[in-house]
Protein backbone atom coordinates (compact mmCIF):
# COMPACT_ATOMS: atom_id res chain seq x y z
CA UNK A 1 0.00 0.00 0.00
CA UNK A 2 2.86 2.05 0.83
CA UNK A 3 4.47 2.16 -2.59
CA UNK A 4 1.49 3.62 -4.08
CA UNK A 5 2.06 6.04 -2.43
CA UNK A 6 5.77 6.79 -3.54
CA UNK A 7 5.19 5.63 -7.03
CA UNK A 8 4.10 8.82 -9.28
CA UNK A 9 1.03 8.70 -10.28
CA UNK A 10 0.50 10.01 -13.57
CA UNK A 11 -3.26 11.83 -13.04
CA UNK A 12 -4.64 12.59 -9.46
CA UNK A 13 -8.20 13.56 -9.02
CA UNK A 14 -8.97 15.05 -5.35
CA UNK A 15 -12.35 15.68 -3.92
CA UNK A 16 -12.84 17.83 -1.15
CA UNK A 17 -15.99 18.56 0.23
CA UNK A 18 -14.94 22.48 1.07
CA UNK A 19 -11.62 24.79 -0.12
CA UNK A 20 -8.75 23.96 2.65
CA UNK A 21 -10.15 20.75 3.33
CA UNK A 22 -7.67 18.84 0.48
CA UNK A 23 -4.65 20.92 1.37
CA UNK A 24 -5.20 20.70 5.01
CA UNK A 25 -5.39 16.78 5.09
CA UNK A 26 -3.54 15.97 1.94
CA UNK A 27 -1.63 18.89 0.88
CA UNK A 28 1.42 17.17 1.34
CA UNK A 29 1.13 13.94 -0.55
CA UNK A 30 -0.94 16.05 -3.95
CA UNK A 31 2.19 18.78 -3.75
CA UNK A 32 4.59 16.16 -3.99
CA UNK A 33 3.07 14.35 -6.54
CA UNK A 34 2.70 17.48 -8.88
CA UNK A 35 6.45 18.29 -7.80
CA UNK A 36 7.13 14.88 -9.43
CA UNK A 37 4.99 14.99 -12.31
CA UNK A 38 1.74 13.89 -11.48
CA UNK A 39 -1.43 16.07 -13.15
CA UNK A 40 -3.28 16.90 -9.78
CA UNK A 41 -6.77 18.11 -10.65
CA UNK A 42 -9.04 19.34 -7.12
CA UNK A 43 -12.33 18.58 -7.08
CA UNK A 44 -14.44 21.42 -4.66
CA UNK A 45 -18.05 20.18 -4.10
CA UNK A 46 -19.59 22.86 -2.09
CA UNK A 47 -19.43 26.63 -2.75
CA UNK A 48 -18.07 26.75 0.78
CA UNK A 49 -20.00 29.59 1.40
CA UNK A 50 -21.11 28.37 5.34
CA UNK A 51 -18.29 27.19 6.93
CA UNK A 52 -17.49 30.36 9.29
CA UNK A 53 -17.82 31.75 12.52
CA UNK A 54 -19.20 35.35 11.58
CA UNK A 55 -22.84 36.21 11.61
CA UNK A 56 -24.62 37.69 8.59
CA UNK A 57 -21.45 36.93 6.01
CA UNK A 58 -22.19 37.89 2.13
CA UNK A 59 -22.43 33.92 1.37
CA UNK A 60 -21.74 34.74 -2.10
CA UNK A 61 -18.97 37.13 -1.25
CA UNK A 62 -17.59 34.50 0.97
CA UNK A 63 -17.72 31.81 -1.77
CA UNK A 64 -15.60 33.67 -4.17
CA UNK A 65 -12.86 34.70 -1.71
CA UNK A 66 -12.82 31.17 -0.65
CA UNK A 67 -12.47 30.46 -4.34
CA UNK A 68 -9.17 32.51 -4.86
CA UNK A 69 -7.86 31.23 -1.28
CA UNK A 70 -7.73 27.83 -2.95
CA UNK A 71 -6.58 29.12 -6.52
CA UNK A 72 -3.59 30.34 -4.39
CA UNK A 73 -2.74 27.10 -1.97
CA UNK A 74 -3.18 25.41 -5.27
CA UNK A 75 -0.48 27.53 -7.18
CA UNK A 76 1.69 27.14 -4.27
CA UNK A 77 1.26 22.88 -4.43
CA UNK A 78 1.04 22.65 -8.22
CA UNK A 79 -2.69 21.85 -8.92
CA UNK A 80 -2.46 21.95 -12.65
CA UNK A 81 -6.53 22.82 -12.20
CA UNK A 82 -8.79 23.27 -9.81
CA UNK A 83 -12.93 22.90 -10.79
CA UNK A 84 -15.09 24.44 -8.21
CA UNK A 85 -18.60 22.09 -8.41
CA UNK A 86 -20.85 24.94 -6.60
CA UNK A 87 -22.99 22.86 -4.97
CA UNK A 88 -24.51 24.54 -2.05
CA UNK A 89 -22.51 24.29 1.62
CA UNK A 90 -24.17 22.13 4.56
CA UNK A 91 -26.54 20.45 2.07
CA UNK A 92 -24.54 17.75 -0.27
CA UNK A 93 -26.34 14.99 -0.50
CA UNK A 94 -25.78 11.22 -2.18
CA UNK A 95 -28.40 11.93 -4.70
CA UNK A 96 -27.85 10.79 -8.41
CA UNK A 97 -26.87 14.87 -9.50
CA UNK A 98 -24.03 15.05 -7.65
CA UNK A 99 -23.10 11.17 -8.16
CA UNK A 100 -23.81 12.10 -11.97
CA UNK A 101 -21.31 15.25 -11.98
CA UNK A 102 -18.23 13.66 -10.53
CA UNK A 103 -18.76 10.35 -12.19
CA UNK A 104 -18.19 12.74 -15.30
CA UNK A 105 -15.49 14.60 -14.16
CA UNK A 106 -14.00 11.03 -13.20
CA UNK A 107 -14.21 10.33 -16.98
CA UNK A 108 -12.93 13.31 -18.04
CA UNK A 109 -9.62 13.73 -16.01
CA UNK A 110 -9.22 9.95 -16.38
CA UNK A 111 -6.92 9.68 -12.80
CA UNK A 112 -4.86 7.07 -11.72
CA UNK A 113 -5.88 7.53 -7.75
CA UNK A 114 -8.62 9.48 -6.91
CA UNK A 115 -7.77 11.36 -2.97
CA UNK A 116 -10.80 12.26 -0.47
CA UNK A 117 -12.42 12.13 2.72
CA UNK A 118 -13.01 8.92 4.59
CA UNK A 119 -16.45 8.82 4.84
CA UNK A 120 -16.16 5.89 7.71
CA UNK A 121 -14.15 7.99 9.90
CA UNK A 122 -15.85 7.81 13.15
CA UNK A 123 -16.97 11.11 14.75
CA UNK A 124 -16.77 13.69 11.68
CA UNK A 125 -19.51 15.84 12.79
CA UNK A 126 -19.26 17.67 9.55
CA UNK A 127 -21.99 15.70 7.00
CA UNK A 128 -20.43 17.05 4.01
CA UNK A 129 -17.34 15.09 4.34
CA UNK A 130 -18.93 12.42 4.55
CA UNK A 131 -21.04 12.73 2.30
CA UNK A 132 -18.08 13.66 -0.29
CA UNK A 133 -16.37 10.44 0.54
CA UNK A 134 -19.40 8.60 0.02
CA UNK A 135 -19.88 10.03 -3.09
CA UNK A 136 -16.41 9.76 -4.50
CA UNK A 137 -17.00 5.98 -3.96
CA UNK A 138 -20.31 5.62 -5.20
CA UNK A 139 -19.17 7.70 -8.32
CA UNK A 140 -16.13 5.63 -9.08
CA UNK A 141 -18.39 2.85 -9.65
CA UNK A 142 -20.43 5.00 -11.31
CA UNK A 143 -17.74 5.88 -13.97
CA UNK A 144 -16.10 2.49 -14.71
CA UNK A 145 -19.08 0.77 -15.64
CA UNK A 146 -20.41 1.14 -18.45
CA UNK A 147 -24.25 0.82 -17.66
CA UNK A 148 -23.95 3.39 -15.27
CA UNK A 149 -25.06 6.70 -17.15
CA UNK A 150 -24.73 5.69 -20.48
CA UNK A 151 -25.64 8.54 -21.78
CA UNK A 152 -21.55 10.21 -20.17
CA UNK A 153 -20.52 7.48 -23.08
CA UNK A 154 -22.23 8.84 -25.71
CA UNK A 155 -20.83 12.19 -25.15
CA UNK A 156 -17.66 10.90 -25.38
CA UNK A 157 -16.75 9.86 -21.95
CA UNK A 158 -15.94 6.27 -21.78
CA UNK A 159 -15.86 4.27 -18.50
CA UNK A 160 -12.80 4.69 -16.53
CA UNK A 161 -11.44 2.76 -13.51
CA UNK A 162 -8.98 4.29 -11.33
CA UNK A 163 -6.52 2.42 -9.80
CA UNK A 164 -6.80 3.41 -5.98
CA UNK A 165 -9.57 5.03 -3.59
CA UNK A 166 -7.34 7.15 -1.21
CA UNK A 167 -8.47 8.40 1.80
CA UNK A 168 -7.20 10.88 4.00
CA UNK A 169 -7.35 11.88 7.60
CA UNK A 170 -8.86 8.31 8.10
CA UNK A 171 -10.66 6.10 10.43
CA UNK A 172 -8.00 3.27 10.21
CA UNK A 173 -4.31 4.36 8.19
CA UNK A 174 -2.75 1.85 6.07
CA UNK A 175 0.13 4.08 4.37
CA UNK A 176 2.06 7.13 5.13
CA UNK A 177 3.14 9.63 2.31
CA UNK A 178 6.93 11.02 3.10
CA UNK A 179 5.81 14.80 2.98
CA UNK A 180 9.16 16.31 4.58
CA UNK A 181 10.21 17.73 1.55
CA UNK A 182 7.01 19.47 0.72
CA UNK A 183 5.98 20.29 4.44
CA UNK A 184 6.80 24.22 4.08
CA UNK A 185 4.95 24.32 1.00
CA UNK A 186 1.83 22.66 2.25
CA UNK A 187 1.97 25.02 5.55
CA UNK A 188 2.24 27.93 3.09
CA UNK A 189 -0.76 26.69 1.17
CA UNK A 190 -3.01 26.19 4.15
CA UNK A 191 -2.25 29.76 5.29
CA UNK A 192 -3.71 30.85 1.92
CA UNK A 193 -7.43 30.03 3.52
CA UNK A 194 -7.41 33.30 5.22
CA UNK A 195 -11.27 33.08 5.74
CA UNK A 196 -11.11 29.51 7.21
CA UNK A 197 -10.55 28.88 10.74
CA UNK A 198 -7.47 25.78 12.14
CA UNK A 199 -7.65 24.67 15.67
CA UNK A 200 -10.29 27.52 16.42
CA UNK A 201 -8.39 30.48 15.16
CA UNK A 202 -9.53 32.75 12.19
CA UNK A 203 -5.99 32.06 9.85
CA UNK A 204 -6.72 35.77 8.65
CA UNK A 205 -6.61 37.26 11.47
CA UNK A 206 -2.92 36.01 12.83
CA UNK A 207 -0.20 37.89 13.45
CA UNK A 208 3.42 36.99 12.84
CA UNK A 209 3.90 35.10 16.03
CA UNK A 210 0.47 33.50 15.79
CA UNK A 211 1.61 32.26 12.11
CA UNK A 212 4.76 30.82 14.04
CA UNK A 213 3.31 29.34 16.53
CA UNK A 214 0.68 27.37 14.13
CA UNK A 215 3.46 26.51 11.96
CA UNK A 216 5.54 24.69 14.84
CA UNK A 217 2.64 23.14 16.14
CA UNK A 218 1.56 21.68 12.37
CA UNK A 219 4.97 20.60 11.70
CA UNK A 220 5.09 18.90 15.22
CA UNK A 221 1.93 17.08 14.23
CA UNK A 222 3.26 16.27 11.22
CA UNK A 223 6.51 14.35 12.58
CA UNK A 224 6.93 10.75 13.23
CA UNK A 225 9.81 9.69 15.27
CA UNK A 226 9.95 6.44 14.12
CA UNK A 227 10.14 7.29 10.35
CA UNK A 228 12.56 10.44 11.45
CA UNK A 229 10.45 12.67 8.94
CA UNK A 230 6.98 14.47 8.07
CA UNK A 231 3.89 12.33 7.02
CA UNK A 232 0.23 12.24 6.57
CA UNK A 233 -1.13 8.85 6.98
CA UNK A 234 -4.01 7.37 4.57
CA UNK A 235 -6.40 4.73 3.80
CA UNK A 236 -5.27 3.21 0.58
CA UNK A 237 -7.83 1.14 -0.79
CA UNK A 238 -6.83 -0.79 -4.44
CA UNK A 239 -9.54 -0.63 -6.72
CA UNK B 1 -20.42 17.42 32.77
CA UNK B 2 -20.40 20.94 34.92
CA UNK B 3 -23.72 20.33 37.23
CA UNK B 4 -24.34 23.45 38.50
CA UNK B 5 -27.82 25.35 38.00
CA UNK B 6 -28.46 27.12 34.58
CA UNK B 7 -27.24 24.28 32.39
CA UNK B 8 -29.62 22.35 30.24
CA UNK B 9 -29.80 18.95 28.94
CA UNK B 10 -31.51 18.23 25.70
CA UNK B 11 -31.91 14.14 25.30
CA UNK B 12 -32.97 13.32 22.12
CA UNK B 13 -34.53 9.55 21.39
CA UNK B 14 -36.04 8.27 18.48
CA UNK B 15 -39.10 5.95 20.69
CA UNK B 16 -41.04 7.11 23.98
CA UNK B 17 -38.28 4.77 26.19
CA UNK B 18 -34.97 4.78 24.52
CA UNK B 19 -33.54 7.62 26.75
CA UNK B 20 -34.52 6.25 29.94
CA UNK B 21 -33.56 3.00 29.33
CA UNK B 22 -29.83 4.15 27.91
CA UNK B 23 -29.65 7.10 30.03
CA UNK B 24 -32.17 7.59 32.32
CA UNK B 25 -29.56 7.60 35.09
CA UNK B 26 -27.68 9.97 34.41
CA UNK B 27 -30.54 12.57 32.83
CA UNK B 28 -32.11 11.98 36.95
CA UNK B 29 -28.54 13.10 38.39
CA UNK B 30 -28.04 15.95 36.26
CA UNK B 31 -31.62 16.97 36.96
CA UNK B 32 -30.94 16.39 40.87
CA UNK B 33 -28.21 18.77 40.31
CA UNK B 34 -29.92 21.32 39.07
CA UNK B 35 -29.90 21.25 35.49
CA UNK B 36 -32.94 21.54 33.12
CA UNK B 37 -33.62 18.50 31.29
CA UNK B 38 -35.34 17.75 28.66
CA UNK B 39 -36.70 15.16 26.26
CA UNK B 40 -37.44 14.98 22.81
CA UNK B 41 -39.11 12.06 21.75
CA UNK B 42 -38.57 12.05 18.04
CA UNK B 43 -41.63 8.82 16.86
CA UNK B 44 -45.03 8.12 18.86
CA UNK B 45 -43.37 4.65 19.18
CA UNK B 46 -46.64 3.18 17.74
CA UNK B 47 -45.12 0.13 15.75
CA UNK B 48 -43.83 -0.60 19.06
CA UNK B 49 -46.15 -3.66 19.41
CA UNK B 50 -45.62 -7.29 18.94
CA UNK B 51 -49.10 -7.94 18.10
CA UNK B 52 -51.74 -5.83 15.79
CA UNK B 53 -52.38 -2.95 17.70
CA UNK B 54 -54.30 0.41 16.63
CA UNK B 55 -51.44 2.68 15.98
CA UNK B 56 -53.43 5.65 17.59
CA UNK B 57 -54.01 3.82 20.80
CA UNK B 58 -50.54 2.67 20.92
CA UNK B 59 -49.12 6.32 20.40
CA UNK B 60 -51.27 7.94 22.70
CA UNK B 61 -50.34 5.72 25.86
CA UNK B 62 -46.41 5.50 24.72
CA UNK B 63 -46.56 8.75 24.77
CA UNK B 64 -48.38 8.67 28.46
CA UNK B 65 -45.84 6.07 29.36
CA UNK B 66 -43.01 8.58 28.24
CA UNK B 67 -44.17 11.47 30.34
CA UNK B 68 -44.76 9.18 33.47
CA UNK B 69 -40.61 7.97 32.94
CA UNK B 70 -39.59 11.51 32.16
CA UNK B 71 -41.68 12.87 35.53
CA UNK B 72 -39.82 10.50 37.49
CA UNK B 73 -36.25 11.45 36.29
CA UNK B 74 -36.94 14.76 37.22
CA UNK B 75 -37.25 16.23 33.54
CA UNK B 76 -38.86 19.12 32.91
CA UNK B 77 -40.58 18.54 29.85
CA UNK B 78 -40.83 16.16 27.35
CA UNK B 79 -41.36 17.21 23.12
CA UNK B 80 -43.17 14.96 20.80
CA UNK B 81 -42.15 15.14 17.50
CA UNK B 82 -45.02 12.99 16.14
CA UNK B 83 -42.73 11.79 13.47
CA UNK B 84 -44.19 7.74 12.88
CA UNK B 85 -42.45 5.03 13.99
CA UNK B 86 -40.36 2.61 11.86
CA UNK B 87 -40.35 5.62 9.28
CA UNK B 88 -37.68 8.35 10.42
CA UNK B 89 -35.58 9.83 7.77
CA UNK B 90 -32.38 11.97 8.30
CA UNK B 91 -34.06 14.49 6.29
CA UNK B 92 -33.37 18.06 5.80
CA UNK B 93 -36.43 18.97 7.20
CA UNK B 94 -35.79 16.75 10.77
CA UNK B 95 -32.18 18.51 10.95
CA UNK B 96 -34.02 21.92 10.58
CA UNK B 97 -36.30 20.77 13.00
CA UNK B 98 -34.21 20.10 15.29
CA UNK B 99 -32.04 22.92 14.46
CA UNK B 100 -35.17 25.00 15.84
CA UNK B 101 -35.14 23.57 19.13
CA UNK B 102 -31.67 23.93 19.97
CA UNK B 103 -31.89 27.74 19.51
CA UNK B 104 -34.61 27.57 21.33
CA UNK B 105 -34.00 25.34 24.36
CA UNK B 106 -30.25 26.40 24.29
CA UNK B 107 -28.55 23.38 26.09
CA UNK B 108 -25.69 22.87 27.26
CA UNK B 109 -25.44 19.18 26.30
CA UNK B 110 -27.12 17.07 23.77
CA UNK B 111 -27.44 13.55 24.10
CA UNK B 112 -28.61 11.48 21.56
CA UNK B 113 -28.24 7.67 19.85
CA UNK B 114 -24.22 7.29 18.55
CA UNK B 115 -24.84 7.21 14.34
CA UNK B 116 -21.28 5.89 14.38
CA UNK B 117 -22.44 2.66 15.96
CA UNK B 118 -21.81 -0.32 13.83
CA UNK B 119 -24.22 -2.69 12.76
CA UNK B 120 -27.13 -0.46 14.12
CA UNK B 121 -30.07 -2.33 12.71
CA UNK B 122 -32.78 -0.54 13.51
CA UNK B 123 -33.26 2.78 11.00
CA UNK B 124 -34.87 5.34 13.40
CA UNK B 125 -31.75 4.54 15.85
CA UNK B 126 -28.99 5.84 12.99
CA UNK B 127 -31.50 8.36 11.40
CA UNK B 128 -32.30 10.28 14.58
CA UNK B 129 -28.33 10.39 15.42
CA UNK B 130 -27.21 11.62 12.09
CA UNK B 131 -30.15 14.51 12.10
CA UNK B 132 -29.12 15.75 16.04
CA UNK B 133 -25.43 15.72 15.05
CA UNK B 134 -26.49 17.54 11.60
CA UNK B 135 -28.46 19.97 13.61
CA UNK B 136 -25.30 20.66 15.99
CA UNK B 137 -22.88 21.72 13.13
CA UNK B 138 -26.40 24.12 12.12
CA UNK B 139 -27.56 25.47 14.90
CA UNK B 140 -24.26 27.06 15.81
CA UNK B 141 -23.67 28.54 12.28
CA UNK B 142 -25.81 31.85 11.26
CA UNK B 143 -25.64 30.98 8.02
CA UNK B 144 -27.66 27.76 8.33
CA UNK B 145 -31.58 28.37 8.46
CA UNK B 146 -31.45 32.23 8.90
CA UNK B 147 -34.91 32.61 8.61
CA UNK B 148 -35.06 31.08 12.37
CA UNK B 149 -32.74 33.92 13.67
CA UNK B 150 -35.40 37.01 13.03
CA UNK B 151 -35.95 36.42 17.00
CA UNK B 152 -33.17 33.34 17.91
CA UNK B 153 -29.56 33.36 18.42
CA UNK B 154 -27.41 30.26 16.89
CA UNK B 155 -26.52 28.32 19.52
CA UNK B 156 -23.99 25.27 19.69
CA UNK B 157 -23.91 23.45 23.09
CA UNK B 158 -20.60 22.58 25.15
CA UNK B 159 -20.68 18.90 24.96
CA UNK B 160 -22.65 16.34 22.69
CA UNK B 161 -22.96 12.95 24.40
CA UNK B 162 -23.68 9.52 22.49
CA UNK B 163 -24.96 7.06 24.01
CA UNK B 164 -24.89 2.89 22.83
CA UNK B 165 -21.53 4.49 21.34
CA UNK B 166 -19.05 2.80 19.13
CA UNK B 167 -16.17 3.93 20.88
CA UNK B 168 -16.78 4.46 25.12
CA UNK B 169 -14.85 7.69 26.24
CA UNK B 170 -16.69 9.15 29.22
CA UNK B 171 -18.89 6.99 31.47
CA UNK B 172 -21.18 9.00 34.05
CA UNK B 173 -21.42 7.58 37.46
CA UNK B 174 -25.44 6.63 37.94
CA UNK B 175 -24.51 4.67 41.37
CA UNK B 176 -26.97 6.87 43.22
CA UNK B 177 -29.57 6.85 40.91
CA UNK B 178 -30.06 3.41 39.38
CA UNK B 179 -33.05 2.28 41.06
CA UNK B 180 -34.82 5.70 40.15
CA UNK B 181 -33.83 4.68 36.49
CA UNK B 182 -35.15 1.33 37.30
CA UNK B 183 -38.57 2.79 38.18
CA UNK B 184 -38.52 5.28 34.72
CA UNK B 185 -37.80 2.17 32.73
CA UNK B 186 -41.02 0.36 34.34
CA UNK B 187 -43.27 3.36 33.12
CA UNK B 188 -42.90 1.88 29.76
CA UNK B 189 -45.60 -0.87 30.66
CA UNK B 190 -46.26 -1.53 27.32
CA UNK B 191 -43.04 -2.77 26.46
CA UNK B 192 -42.67 -4.41 29.78
CA UNK B 193 -43.20 -7.72 28.08
CA UNK B 194 -41.11 -7.57 25.44
CA UNK B 195 -38.15 -6.98 27.24
CA UNK B 196 -38.89 -9.38 30.29
CA UNK B 197 -39.26 -12.02 27.65
CA UNK B 198 -35.49 -11.37 26.20
CA UNK B 199 -33.97 -10.43 29.60
CA UNK B 200 -34.90 -13.75 31.17
CA UNK B 201 -37.76 -15.85 29.21
CA UNK B 202 -39.89 -17.52 31.10
CA UNK B 203 -39.31 -15.04 34.68
CA UNK B 204 -42.53 -15.05 36.84
CA UNK B 205 -42.05 -11.26 37.75
CA UNK B 206 -41.50 -9.33 34.62
CA UNK B 207 -40.29 -6.14 36.74
CA UNK B 208 -37.80 -8.15 38.39
CA UNK B 209 -36.40 -9.37 34.83
CA UNK B 210 -36.08 -6.06 33.24
CA UNK B 211 -34.80 -4.41 36.72
CA UNK B 212 -31.79 -7.26 36.60
CA UNK B 213 -31.11 -6.61 33.20
CA UNK B 214 -30.78 -2.79 33.66
CA UNK B 215 -28.47 -3.28 36.72
CA UNK B 216 -26.35 -5.76 34.74
CA UNK B 217 -25.65 -3.09 31.79
CA UNK B 218 -24.61 -0.62 34.07
CA UNK B 219 -22.27 -2.96 36.19
CA UNK B 220 -20.96 -3.70 32.82
CA UNK B 221 -20.36 -0.16 32.25
CA UNK B 222 -19.02 0.63 35.32
CA UNK B 223 -16.53 -2.29 34.94
CA UNK B 224 -13.00 -0.81 35.62
CA UNK B 225 -14.37 2.57 37.23
CA UNK B 226 -14.37 3.59 40.74
CA UNK B 227 -17.99 3.02 41.11
CA UNK B 228 -20.82 0.72 40.81
CA UNK B 229 -23.26 1.76 38.00
CA UNK B 230 -23.03 3.29 35.31
CA UNK B 231 -24.18 4.64 31.73
CA UNK B 232 -21.44 4.83 28.61
CA UNK B 233 -21.12 7.30 26.21
CA UNK B 234 -19.35 8.70 23.67
CA UNK B 235 -18.32 12.52 24.41
CA UNK B 236 -17.89 15.24 21.46
CA UNK B 237 -16.69 18.49 22.79
CA UNK B 238 -18.26 20.73 20.57
CA UNK B 239 -17.34 24.75 19.55
CA UNK B 240 -19.45 26.80 21.33
CA UNK B 241 -21.21 29.83 20.35
CA UNK B 242 -18.26 32.29 21.05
Amino acid sequence: MAELLADTPERVLALAAHTKDADVNAGGLLGQWATSGSRVVLAVLTDSSRGTTRVAQDRAELSLRRAGEQRAAGDILGYAEIRFLGFTDGELDTSERPRRAIANLIRIVRPDVVVTHDPWKAYELIADHRTTGLLACDAVVAARDPLFFPELEAAGLPPWRPRALVFFAPEEPNAWADVGAVLDRKLDAVLCHRTHSLKGQLLGELDDQGVGALRAELQAEHHDESLATYVEGFHVHAL
Amino acid sequence: MTEKDGSRVVAIGAHPDDVDFRVGGSLARWAAAGAEVIVIVVSDGDRGSWTPVAPNALAIERLQEQAAGARTLGAARVIPLHRSDGAIYDTAGLSQELCLWYRLLRPTTVVTHDPWRRYNLHPDHRAVGWAACNAVVAARNANFHPEQLDRLRRWGPRQVLLFLPLRVNHVVDVSEYIERKVDAVLCHRSQLAGWASRADPGAADQAEAVRGRILQVAADAAAGESFRYGEAFHRLASKGTG
